[in-house]
């Protein structure tokens, strides 16, 4: 081999292999570069992730505080109805019960028959002083006997209390007693009324 | 081979050792700015300046829900609001009516 060839032959050995060694560099930059896109992604979505899982549970809480904070007042306007109801109610009645309606009176009647037949025996009535004579007038009507009407006036706004003889029984019929009454009884109803099916 | 020759190609070897020598270096270098840069990558993506953006976004999405569940109670509590004030006289006929017309009975 000539001396020329030979030292073509080093240049371009070297040549080739400065340019294997920078190939090789840039792959491996490459790579890193890569990995650390890769790794960067990860960073991000699992930060995204916990701020999203943080917020998730924010939100949860907020819409049920809201919901129980709607529901409260949901009820609130259904209670306010509800008293508003009974009230009136009452008022009329009291009206009903001072003025003699006929419809008190009827009620009267009715419910002086229904206390009477939850006592046994002999019984004790009591009713204010202003349906006094009314019941006295009912029980001479109906020919009810072993009755007494009590001479002590009870505080309510209409209706009768009867006990029996011995104090064991008690049928409290005043129209405070059934509005207390029918007040858990037919709230349901009254919601009903009221409000249809909201 | 003669003596010339022989200089010439222990030369030329020289040259050789420095062009590798040389890609070595530059290698070197091209590693080192491929590190540095994704230091820089990671850094950024650790940087959670960009995630308050996204927070805020998130948190507009909450509060438009928020408003909007608390219009739908309002609106409910309204509707109630006018139905009751409707059917109250009713209510009240239906409670008088259940007193005085018996078969609820005290106790």
């Amino acid at each position: 081999m000539e001396v020329s060839t030979l030292i073509s032959e080093v240049e371009r050995q070297a040549m080739e292999e400065a340019e294997k060694i920078i190939a090789k560099a840039r792959e491996e930059a490459e790579k890193i570069i890569e990995d650390a896109k890769k790794k960067a992604e990860e960073i991000r979505n699992k930060q995204k992730q916990a701020v999203m899982r943080e917020l998730e549970q924010k939100k949860t809480v907020s819409l049920a505080t809201i919901r129980l904070e709607g529901k409260r007042k949901v009820l609130e306007v259904k209670y306010k109805y509800l008293r508003l109801a009974l009230d009136k109610a009452e008022e009329i009645l009291k009206e009903k019960a001072e003025t003699g309606d006929e419809d008190y009176l009827k009620a009267l009647e009715r419910l002086l028959v229904e206390a009477l037949s939850q006592v046994d025996g002999e019984a004790v009535i009591f009713v204010n002083e202003r349906d006094r004579r009314r019941v006295e007038g009912i029980l001479e009507k109906l020919g009810v006997r072993r009755v007494t009407l009590s001479d002590r006036h009870v505080d309510i706004t209409g209706g009768v209390i009867v006990q029996s003889r011995n104090g064991k029984q008690i049928f409290n019929n005043s129209l405070d007693a059934r509005l207390n009454k029918i007040k858990d009884e037919i709230g349901g109803e009254l919601i009903e009324i009221l409000f249809g099916g909201s | 081979m003669s003596l010339e020759e022989i200089k010439k190609l222990i030369e030329k070897e020289k040259e050789a050792e420095k062009i590798i020598e040389d890609a070595k270096k530059k290698a070197e270098e091209i590693m080192r700015r491929a590190r540095r840069e994704a230091e820089k990558i990671i850094k950024e993506a650790e940087n959670e300046d960009y995630l308050e953006e996204f927070k805020k976004r998130l948190e507009e999405e909450i509060k438009a829900e928020r408003e909007k569940a608390l219009k739908v109670f309002e609106r409910r509590v309204e509707e109630l609001e006018k139905l009751g004030k409707k059917n109250l006289d009713k209510a009240v006929e239906a409670l008088v009516s259940a007193i005085l017309g018996g078969g609820r009975g005290g106790g």
